[in-house]
């Protein structure tokens, strides 16, 4: 009764919007669920529905933090797209999962639970997925609310048509080239990303590893959605030539998205050990892993990732989108490779330096470096995901960590993958059921628009684990 | 800084277990029922729905569409033609204007009186050229005075015009070669530079000609009024070329400002329209069309031949507004002069009716300073013909530049139609028919006595039997059609990323396994066969 009394306690707390946590929640929403409560909003409200949601709609105030609230009640129209987008990372996430024995499934929606359970309190590979996804999620939608007009505190991006795609590789053809300029309604990456980093990173502070994991995984998503954007374009002209050109931005379908990070996911790598290049008045042997384990990266290793991701933010910040288009663009992600290791000497100094005059500008959160578990391993780029801990096994139901076990999954008798009934079933054997299955089928579309089908029963053999 | 995780961690096992005991309490939503649930995501196919979000229908694709495509295309055409009509609209007044005040009658060419004119047309061009091509209008400028230069080659008669004819197509080469390293240059250059050429060679054979028929021609123009005639705003941006004579004549505006207008409208509103099939349903089409090829390739080919049309409309819009006339007579009453005619293109009858609808001021170029000459001195009849097609095809490709996407397409655009026209003029007289490739003249001119116009459509067994053959004939011509317009598909698009097609513009043909080119050479040796 008294674990329940604080509880009511912490909600009121959170309905009345007050200033601050309260101690006690801060200590019970520590380490793991900051920032992952807004996954909720998903179950508030559905995506389809044309009335705006309302953000004092109590359900979804309890799901968002104070500054997320804010972010909604500044930008009228974005939680519409926000919840389209936790909507859209669900269905991404359980789609790539659907053949493996964590099926990305989703519980029951209460308040003050996370929306996926206690599988997100490891900092497993799992739960690496589900960060990315879901902030590759946020920033797709918003920035695709944004170029259809449903967000009104932002319109579409302009900012390209002042500049000529060529002006980088000619230096006379900055000026007076009109019609080769790309402009038109570009999907808004610039806004969506921004956007994603204020509403999903709130509270990932970076300040221990398990929320430097989070904020990768989180960059890396929207870095994925900002490396599918395309240009399209068009030529008009005499036979071919290219008097007229037209263009626009477009984002890419998300389920492409979800394919790039699934490969991730498959590579994703495990890290250990924190670095804070923030702080910098925290001298490097200060550091409390310094003098514990041995086997970490030196310094030298960490510094320019560091810088590339000052860099990368920096270009993300400004909008510039063609360097986004090719990945390792950025001379400084050279230097950074994984069997390289950087001079310690010379580059290291311009580099702190200029790390330095970052920091003075703007206080950083995104400014640190993970180290691999095995030391062989290159560093995590921006793109890969990141992970603390091994994956549990997922065969047997633990409520503790939020697993649910594959008993009663379907499976594939014939497949060897992990949709098999072999590694599904964890080798507990399964069952076949023969199913009557009523289905539509022999669908004829009849002009115009009208789709009419018949009806059919088939028998299916269906494969459950014990 | 990493003890503070495993700090934190043990931490929060301690929470996790007190949560736990507070599920069992308060919170016992989470085993039975939740097992339920997920059951329910697993077997309640949400992926159904899931496909149909991202396959997408027709009807949901369409507002995305608007708004992503449709609307950036339209304002950008819009803020690219809206400048132009009104350069045109300018250029018009002004002449019209001077022509008042200055009391000119036609007879008066050459005469220094009509300098104001050609300032006026060159000035409005130069701007219009300088609104869509910027610094690079220099360039242009500079080819124009090479071009001038090379005119004085006219001194030289009739072998200077032919000599005028080949330096400006070898020009054209060697500006490709050494604009070429600048590629975002070329391309845009090259139409309005095709044009320039065009009409410098058409110049040059009609001022040495004698029986042209137009003796006012006569005598290199001088330099204003060259450049005039080169820049002139209605034809320099998107063609189409047009002659010096009809250029001069049409230098004071006669038409009416109403019919002008209503021309203007049409055309502008046609412009649109086909923008957006090229810029957005066409694409949308070819994704929906996914699995068959044919289809694919007709709406790529769509999205190309739209494009084409798009320019053919801006081009009458413009050639309206500065009430110029085309040489041909063909003028439709809505539309003004006609660049291209997209109804004969899109249901042809056949492929050389096709390629003369295409882009008809480039046919009759071609047809009167390429064909009838090549045609004329040539001995053998049937071997005449065919020499005349080759070279007319081969400098209409020269013309274009280099570029081997539309030497292939050219190329087999001439074998096709040839072949088609000589089996359908064989069939037609050996079966007594209305099959020839260009449409019977009408009832009483055809030669044939099994005709369409004199049957009645679908009348009689034959008359059908003719309608059925020419309808096989037209589908044959739209295969063709879009087996080769697919191959201009994605000209000179820079995305960022490289696309997959990229990887070789062949790819739709070897797809198709070049079936069309097997057909053209079966019409062929068909032909062959039975004359």
């Amino acid at each position: 009764m008294d674990i329940s009394y604080i509880f009511v306690i912490c909600l009121m707390a959170l309905c009345s919007g007050g200033s601050g946590f309260s101690p006690v929640e801060g200590k019970q929403k520590s380490g793991r669920g900051r920032g992952s409560m807004w996954w909720g909003i998903a179950k508030v409200g559905e995506p389809n529905n044309i009335t705006p949601i309302m953000y004092m709609d109590p359900a979804i105030h309890s799901t968002l933090r104070r500054k997320q609230r804010r972010l909604v009640r500044d930008n009228p129209g974005v939680l519409g797209a926000l919840v389209k987008g936790a909507n859209l990372a669900i269905s991404e996430c359980q789609h790539q999962f659907r053949n493996r024995r964590w099926n990305c499934s989703t519980r029951n929606f209460s308040r003050g639970k996370n929306l996926f359970g206690k599988i997100v309190d490891r900092g497993c590979r799992e739960t690496s997925f589900i960060y990315a996804i879901t902030s590759a999620a946020v920033t797709h939608s918003i920035a695709r609310a944004c170029s259809e007009g449903t967000i009104e505190s932002c319109t579409c991006d302009y900012s390209h048509q002042s500049r000529s795609p060529q002006a980088n590789h000619q230096a006379g053809s900055v000026a007076g080239v009109r019609d080769w300029e790309w402009g038109g309604c570009s999907d808004n990456i610039g806004f969506g990303f921004k956007f994603s980093r204020e509403f999903v990173d709130t509270g990932e502070r970076g300040r221990n590893l398990r929320e430097k994991m989070n904020l990768h995984n989180n960059e890396a998503g929207r870095a994925h959605v900002q490396a599918e954007m395309r240009q399209e374009c068009k030529c008009h002209g005499m036979s071919g030539s290219c008097t007229v050109k037209t263009c626009w931005m477009r984002l890419a379908n998300f389920r492409v998205i979800g394919d790039n990070l699934k490969a991730r996911f498959d590579g994703a790598t495990r890290v250990q050990v924190s670095n804070s290049l923030r702080a910098s008045n925290v001298l490097p042997g200060l550091s409390p892993n310094a003098a514990g384990s041995s086997s970490v990266g030196s310094n030298g290793l960490i510094l320019p990732q560091s810088v590339v991701y000052g860099e990368e933010e920096e270009r993300m910040l400004n909008d510039h989108m063609p360097d986004m288009l090719l990945e390792n663009s950025h001379p400084n992600n050279k230097i950074h490779h994984p069997n390289m290791p950087s001079p310690n000497s010379l580059p290291q100094g311009g580099q702190r330096a200029r790390n330095g005059r970052r920091q003075g500008r703007k206080h950083n959160r995104y400014h640190f470096q993970l180290n691999p578990h095995n030391p062989e391993h290159k560093p995590p780029g921006s793109k890969d995901l990141v992970y603390l801990e091994p994956s549990p096994s997922f065969c047997e139901k633990n409520l503790r960590h939020g697993i649910l076990g594959t008993h009663g999954r379907q499976c594939n008798e014939t497949s060897l993958g992990v949709d098999g009934c072999g590694l599904m079933c964890c080798g507990r054997g399964y069952r076949r059921d023969e199913v009557v299955v009523v289905e539509r089928c022999a669908c004829t579309f009849h002009w115009c628009c009208e789709v009419k089908c018949k009806l059919c029963r088939t028998k299916k053999v269906i494969y459950t684990c014990l | 800084m990493d003890y503070q995780y495993y700090d934190e961690e043990s931490d929060y096992i301690d929470v996790d277990e007190e949560e736990l005991a507070a599920a069992g309490g308060l919170d016992y939503g989470y085993g039975k029922p939740l097992d339920e649930e997920v059951e329910d995501y697993y077997l309640g196919g949400g992926e159904d729905e899931e496909a149909a979000y991202h396959n997408g229908g027709l009807v949901e694709r369409l507002p995305q569409i608007l708004h992503s495509c449709v609307k950036p295309s339209l304002l950008q055409v819009l803020q690219y033609m809206a400048p132009m009509l009104l350069l045109c609209l300018v250029c018009r007044l002004l002449c019209l204007l001077y022509a008042r005040r200055g009391h000119l009658s036609q007879n008066q060419f050459q005469s220094l009186r009509m300098a104001p004119l050609h300032l006026i047309h060159l000035g409005c061009g130069l701007t219009l050229l300088h609104f869509s091509v910027g610094y690079r209008l220099w360039l242009l400028l500079l080819l124009a005075v090479v071009g001038y230069l090379l005119l004085q080659l006219l001194r030289l008669g009739r072998h200077g015009a032919q000599l005028l004819a080949m330096l400006t197509i070898g020009s054209q080469f060697l500006y490709e070669l050494l604009i070429w390293r600048n590629r975002s240059d070329w391309p845009q250059l090259r139409g309005i530079q095709m044009v320039v050429n065009m009409k410098l060679i058409s110049l040059g054979f009609d001022l040495t000609s004698g029986g042209g028929g137009n003796q006012l021609t006569k005598g290199i123009p001088n330099p204003l009024a060259y450049l005039g005639y080169i820049y002139s705003p209605a034809t320099c941006a998107l063609g189409p070329w047009v002659s010096y004579g009809s250029y001069s004549n049409c230098l004071v505006p006669r038409s009416s400002w109403l019919l002008s207008l209503r021309r203007t409208v049409a055309n502008a509103v046609l412009c649109l329209l086909t923008v957006t099939v090229s810029n957005c349903l066409a694409p949308l089409l070819s994704d929906l069309a996914g699995g068959w090829h044919f289809l694919a390739m007709y709406t790529d080919a769509l999205s190309v031949r739209s494009s084409h049309y798009f320019v053919g409309f801006i081009a009458q819009a413009l050639l309206v507004v500065t009430d110029q006339r085309l040489d041909d007579a063909r003028e439709s009453e809505l539309l003004g002069p006609l660049v291209a005619q997209p109804w004969r293109i899109e249901w042809p009858r056949s492929i050389s009716a096709l390629v003369r609808s295409w882009n008809i001021p480039m046919h009759e170029w071609l047809k009167r300073y390429i064909y009838t000459p090549c045609k004329t001195t040539g001995r053998h009849s049937r071997m005449q013909g065919l020499l005349a097609i080759f070279c007319t095809y081969l400098v209409s490709s020269l013309l274009h530049g280099m570029d081997l996407r539309i030497y292939l397409v050219l190329i087999s655009l001439a074998v096709f139609a040839a072949g088609e026209s000589l089996l359908r003029r064989h069939l037609s007289s050996v079966l007594n028919a209305c099959l020839s490739a260009n449409l019977c003249p009408g009832a009483e001119r055809c030669r044939y006595s099994n005709c369409p116009s004199k049957l009645g459509s679908w009348a009689s067994v034959s008359g059908c039997l003719v309608q059925l053959a020419n309808l096989g004939f037209t589908a044959l011509a739209i295969f063709h059609l879009a087996y080769l317009g697919v191959v201009l598909m994605g000209d000179s698009l820079e995305s960022g990323v490289g696309t997959a097609e990229e990887e070789g513009f062949l790819w739709h043909w070897k797809q198709a396994g070049y079936l069309s080119h097997y057909i053209g050479v079966g019409t062929i040796v068909l032909y062959l066969f039975i004359s």
